[in-house]
């Protein structure tokens, strides 16, 4: 059979200024990565303001400190 | 027992966002008239009295620009727009009325009937011609993104019909906890570290150890170390990678670009159908979690209740408390296996003698049967929800009559 060719959007397709009242999902998102950073350990608090993100790009960035910090607490939690 | 479920030893489920099936899959009733797509008849009615058509016009990204509107109440008015409402049947009627109210533009509102040409989306169509199409798979509720997805991991959202989802530790185990309990091997792989999951008050920040990230994904298949089960969560957001590449969102959520999507269930498909072995012993569901407003025209059925209730307070719509006893509007789903038939159309309630309804709690209650058998201390939604592995045969497909897509 055929390699089937798969189109790749344009690279404008790329906004990470994207307001995030555009997109409830990731808004909905960062709300809940600052209920998990506020139960992280202290010394993991990210000490960021989730109410101070305006942008796609900016919520990654707090999601992926929150997420590394998650990653790197000792396994106290259960299986994990 | 079929042989294709004799060598069944891994269970892969992508879950993509927001899409309803006439949206994405519509267009391929003309081809093939089992399935349950779109006439070009259809129409709602917009805010000046005149039928909006169905139109293949839907673009890859800006046009449903704002987020149409699939909070519960907003859902409810799709459904029932023009009708006394539920108990009795949805009339499908109320979506372009509905996306008015974001904008306040009839011809905006009227875009939410578009739907996509199959030649716009090759990977989503080749793949629901090549294996087993769903004509009746349902999101769990007739609402967001958290509360469905809530019934892919657990079978139940606990009485949710919204975004705020704190059930861990509550009385029905997810399916991954049940799979590693027992033994098994599950996981769920994340894209990225920035886009992450959206299980971060549930399991991420209990269970870790259940997550990898979608380079994992790859190497796993590459290296034959799918666990049993997996999940797999598309990128969410726009991003810049630590060492500054840009990533596009590919979890096809308006409005981000829907052709990224396309290149991403290719990537999953491609990881799995390149190694043999994997290839022969798994099957791959691709799903959307919810409809995202946009136009479907199939009304959902009604279903066993849950066991919970949603108050008005917690439905957004006054007097109507919601017994999770209807499903959510209909959104594309599709079983891939070299041992599922080409060309399969599972019949929905279109075919009142042989039709099916799936939905979300379809998922786990497929891999519990599966890996674990009788398995109690689950919800009723999931306990009744119907399973899809007979649609595994005893015949594999020859190589060349499975396609591949390039990278």
């Amino acid at each position: 059979m055929a390699i089937i060719p798969v189109p790749k959007p344009n690279r404008s397709a790329y906004n990470p200024n994207r307001p995030l009242r555009s997109n409830a999902l990731v808004a909905a998102q960062v709300q809940h990565f600052a209920e998990a950073d506020k139960n992280l350990p202290a010394e993991f608090q990210t000490g960021v303001e989730a109410a101070t993100i305006q942008t796609e790009g900016e919520a990654a960035t707090y999601i992926r400190k929150v997420t590394e910090a998650i990653h790197r607490i000792p396994k106290v939690r259960g299986a994990g | 027992m079929s042989v294709g479920l004799q060598n069944l030893q891994h269970i892969v489920v992508l879950m993509m966002e927001n899409r309803s099936f006439d949206h994405m899959l519509g267009s391929l009733r003309a081809d093939d008239p089992r399935i349950n797509g779109l006439t070009g008849h259809e129409t709602n009615t917009d805010t000046t009295n005149e039928p909006a058509p169905v139109l293949p016009q839907a673009e890859f990204q800006s046009q449903l620009d704002p987020d149409p509107d699939h909070a519960f109440p907003a859902v409810h008015q799709q459904l029932f727009y023009g009708t006394p409402g539920p108990p009795g049947p949805p009339a499908m009627n109320g979506f372009v009325q509905n996306y008015y109210a974001q904008e306040k533009n009839v011809s905006h509102s009227r875009k939410i009937m578009y739907y996509f040409p199959e030649s716009k989306l090759p990977v989503l169509t080749t793949l629901a011609k090549n294996y087993a199409l769903f004509n009746g798979w349902f999101s769990s509720i007739p609402g967001p993104t958290l509360c469905n997805r809530a019934f892919a991991h657990y079978g139940t959202s606990f009485g949710n019909v919204g975004m705020n989802v704190f059930y861990y530790s509550k009385q029905y185990l997810s399916i991954y906890e049940r799979l590693v309990n027992a033994g098994h091997s599950a996981k769920l792989y994340y894209f990225d570290t920035a886009s992450s999951s959206l299980e971060v008050v549930n399991l991420l920040q209990n269970q870790p150890a259940l997550f990898g990230t979608y380079d994992q994904f790859l190497e796993d298949c590459q290296t034959g170390n799918l666990p049993e089960y997996s999940f797999i969560e598309p990128n969410y957001s726009d991003h810049a990678e630590t060492d500054g590449s840009e990533q596009i969102a590919s979890d096809q959520h308006p409005d981000h670009d829907v052709q990224q999507g396309e290149v991403f269930i290719s990537t999953v498909y491609n990881a799995i159908r390149n190694n043999p072995t994997l290839w022969k012993s798994t099957a791959l569901l691709v799903v959307y979690d919810e409809h995202g407003g946009i136009f479907d025209h199939v009304p959902p059925p009604s279903c066993v209740p849950d066991g919970f209730s949603a108050a008005p307070d917690q439905t957004q719509v006054p007097g109507l408390t919601f017994l999770f006893d209807r499903l959510g509007v209909r959104v594309p789903a599709i079983l891939i296996s070299p041992w599922v038939a080409k060309g399969t159309v599972v019949p929905g309630p279109e075919d009142p003698v042989n039709g099916r309804v799936f939905e979300h709690a379809s998922i786990p209650a497929t891999a519990t049967s599966y890996f674990l058998g009788t398995y109690a201390a689950r919800s009723p939604r999931e306990l009744q929800a119907k399973t899809f592995l007979d649609l595994l045969t005893d015949q594999m497909r020859a190589e060349d009559d499975c396609p591949v897509f390039g990278s």
